[in-house]
């Protein structure tokens, strides 16, 4: 069942940057690439520290805390201490609005 | 109006005043100077990080960037039906009902426990039996060490509260069962236990956890149990929470003399679950036997923390923690034994087994022991392991299908920890909400 | 019965059978012997269906029907059972359990009723007396703890209780002393019928003393070498597998 539910607005995200939201019990970051907007669960699958509280360059996001990196597109990890890839969520963008698939 | 916390720590200590002015103007004055002390330990706490050895597998961002409020209202849709439902057929027990960590007395039927025995609501119990309660509240369980644990003493309302006096067998098991509801708006739930089993006594209690709708809540329980010298408690944790629940809970037991417990932890429900057992062998002489499953699915996450601590010679300890894991799920399970230094002739050992239904679950184990002592025998073992091949193979060459020699392997793996319940109609019920779980898991699984 | 023609399997890339042929018709008990390595577990595996090996050439006919089509449950139904070299340990699972759940799923294939607890405790008391079984053995867990010899006693109890139409008896006889190995082939002749046959899968001729066999085969490299009646057996046993 897919069940999009309603995350940002547009404009809560400039271009290049990422951005960190709580939604039905679960924090989700969302960067904007490009145009693009890309979800995943905010958390590296490293050692799960947060990973918004990191840099986005172009479509590679670095954790602050170990210096992993992850293709917030693909959600592929790109370098150790990383193995698993992120957690990605579909996004859809209906108006100005961001809207995230959380499965049940 | 409703207390709304806003996952900061301020917003959690400022509330205190709060909810002090609200609902609890007729408790006892050393029950809310009791609540200003906990509270300041939270406020020197603060929720736990990652960079806390003791959390370093659990992540509650979440819990700091969510908003959550008490209830106002106590019992909401909440049948005498669906409470039924939850019980064990055939098991002539006492039932003792908390909507929303609310004592819901309607639904609750605490019958004739026996001579001298209380089975009732702990608030009654304070307002009846003060001194009694006030000997053992918040005794064991440091709301100076422990955030969670000083969130509840700060914030509990209402929870189970058991004595069996002296020389005293309490009959019939009591089945506690805590309902969440959907209000609208996260809740914040507090339910707060205490049980007290005096001298060679027996009792078993069953706490029991479980969900109206599978909304969003931070539900926080704390339990606080008591074994007098030469007494015997199985205490069981039945946790059926939310799949989008937060979900914390201790159990702190202290244990006297010659005193045997039997601990049960069933873990099914919840988004982000961390269970604490954390008994104390006070007393020479003393038996614990603690035993786990925890079941996840999707994307929960299950923290197991053991923390089994050795205080006098002779005691044994054991540990006996089952995991399954499918989907995305994480589990971690950190079993920690501290032997402290004249706690000769110990004996504990610890063993956690895994089983991964998946390639993506996950699992953390971690056993930490901690000596102060030469003259011990400590043991650990962990595994983690898909299912067997081999064994799957030969149950096949048998003419047993793939379904249900998976099916078979997984009650045998959970029957390890779950045969070890002395309840039948309990055991039995867990058996049947396990075989269940693990059909969906076949049923959607891609791996037939 | 069985019909093997051509059989070549591999595991991990490595060719392990290399053209194996074999013909059993019904009532026949037939030796297949060898030196270590020489593939003869590996076509037990095979005809139970171990997915881990892969045939890349030849057929394998049973009971006129494509063995190589079924999956492992469909051809222990169909009436094959392999007695394990090497039994698996299934901690948790009640041996009963067990030998319920699978006669069951055999009388559900052949559209029969499940056997109820008591004709299966039944059934079960009268294969275990001849077994020389305690009673014990049957609510241990599956071969958990067990000694080599009940380990392989449990096999062929097992096999009793199928009433498999072909038997593969994987080195059943390895590590037995004489008085279980009497027990076994008492418990393998005492199903001897025309309509049943076996492969005796053998190391030492020792065996082949109390299961007398029709044929005797000799397997070196992945394929069957020489074929003869019993008495090629007593010579194996004097001259070794060297002119191989």
């Amino acid at each position: 069942m897919s069940d999009y539910k309603k995350v940002a607005k547009i404009s809560d995200i400039a271009e290049g940057e990422v951005e960190s939201f709580f939604v039905e019990g679960e924090v989700i970051a969302i960067c904007r690439v490009e145009g693009n907007f890309y979800a995943f669960r905010d958390e590296c699958t490293h050692q799960n520290f947060t990973l918004s509280d990191g840099d986005l360059d172009g479509e590679c996001i670095t954790c602050c805390y170990h210096g992993a990196e992850f293709n917030v597109r693909t959600g592929e990890a790109l370098c150790l201490p990383a193995v698993e890839p992120l957690e990605m969520y579909p996004v859809k963008v209906d108006g100005d609005d961001i809207l995230v698939e959380l499965d049940d | 109006m409703a207390i709304v916390f806003d996952g900061t720590r301020e917003s959690y200590v400022g509330g205190l005043s709060e909810f002090l002015d609200s609902g609890q103007k007729d408790v006892p004055e050393w029950v809310t100077a009791l609540r200003r002390e906990a509270i300041s330990g939270f406020a020197k706490l603060g929720f736990p990080t990652l960079s806390d050895e003791e959390w370093r597998f659990t992540n509650l961002e979440a819990l700091r960037r969510g908003s959550f409020s008490i209830a106002e209202n106590g019992i909401s849709g909440v049948s005498e039906k669906s409470v039924d439902s939850c019980g064990f057929p055939g098991l002539d027990c006492l039932r003792l009902v908390f909507v929303n960590g609310r004592f819901a007395t309607s639904l609750s039927d605490a019958g004739d426990a026996g001579e001298g025995i209380l089975v009732k609501s702990l608030s009654e119990a304070i307002s009846e039996h003060g001194d009694l309660v006030r000997e053992h509240l918040a005794r064991y369980a440091d709301y100076e060490k422990d955030a969670f644990i000083s969130l509840n003493t700060s914030y509990f309302e209402d929870g189970i509260f058991v004595y069996v006096p002296d020389g005293t067998v309490l009959e019939k098991p009591v089945h506690v069962l805590h309902v969440s509801t959907d209000e609208g708006s996260p809740l914040f739930i507090n339910p707060r236990n205490l049980i007290i089993v005096g001298q060679s006594s027996v009792a078993k209690v069953i706490e029991h956890y479980v969900a109206a709708s599978q909304s969003v809540y931070f539900s926080n329980a704390v339990t606080e149990v008591v074994c007098g010298e030469n007494a015997n408690l199985e205490h069981y944790r039945l946790e059926f929470e939310s799949r989008k629940a937060f979900n914390f809970s201790t159990l702190r037991v202290n244990q006297q003399k010659n005193s045997n417990i039997a601990s049960h932890s069933i873990l099914c429900g919840g988004a982000i679950v961390r269970n604490n057992v954390h008994p104390v062998l006070a007393g020479e002489g003393c038996n614990s036997d603690i035993y786990g499953l925890f079941i996840s699915e999707g994307r929960q996450h299950m923290d197991n923390f053991m923390r089994v601590e050795h205080a006098s010679p002779h005691c044994d300890s054991r540990q006996f923690y089952n995991g399954v894991l499918d989907g995305r799920s994480k589990g971690v399970f950190h079993g920690r034994i501290l032997v402290h230094e004249g706690a000769e002739k110990t004996d504990a050992k610890q063993t956690n087994r895994n089983l991964l239904l998946s390639d993506t679950a996950q699992i953390d184990t971690k056993p930490q022991l901690e000596i102060y002592n030469d003259d011990v025998k400590c043991t650990h073992g962990a595994t983690i392991g898909q299912m067997d091949e081999e064994a799957l193979f030969y149950l096949r060459s048998r003419g047993i299908s793939m379904r249900q020699a998976k099916i078979i392997m997984l009650r045998a793996f959970t029957g390890e920890t779950l045969e070890h319940m002395s309840i039948d109609s309990v055991r039995e019920a867990l058996e049947g909400v396990v075989m269940k779980w693990f059909e969906q898991r076949l049923q959607n699984g891609k791996r037939g | 019965m069985l019909e093997v023609k051509n059989l070549h399997v591999q595991v991990d890339d490595k060719e392990i059978l290399k053209g194996m042929d074999i013909t059993v018709a019904p009532g026949e008990v037939h030796s297949i012997m060898g030196p270590n390595g020489s593939g003869k577990s590996t076509l037990a595996q095979v005809l139970a269906g171990k997915e881990a090996y892969e045939v890349t050439e030849g057929e394998v006919t049973f009971q006129g029907k494509d063995l190589l089509d079924l999956e492992p449950e469909e051809r222990a139904c169909e009436g094959i059972f392999l007695a394990f070299q090497y039994p698996v340990e299934i901690p948790g699972v009640a041996n009963t359990y067990l030998l319920r759940e699978a006669l069951n799923a055999k009388r559900e294939y052949r559209d029969e009723k499940p056997l109820k607890h008591v004709e299966f405790a039944k059934l079960a008391r009268e294969k275990m007396k001849t077994l020389g079984i305690d009673e014990d053995l049957l609510k241990r867990s599956v071969n958990a703890g067990f000694s080599g010899g009940e380990k392989k006693r449990n096999e062929i109890f097992q096999m009793q209780i199928l009433e498999p139409a072909l038997a593969v008896l994987d080195e059943t006889d390895s590590g037995l002393d004489i008085d279980a190995l009497k027990i076994v082939a008492n418990g393998v002749n005492s199903m001897r019928d025309s309509g049943r046959s076996f492969i005796v899968i053998t190391h030492y001729q020792r065996l082949l003393n109390y299961i007398v066999p029709d044929f005797v085969h000799v397997m070196v490299d992945g394929k069957i070498v020489r074929s003869g009646g019993k008495e090629l057996a007593h010579e194996l046993e004097e001259k070794g597998y060297a002119e191989f």
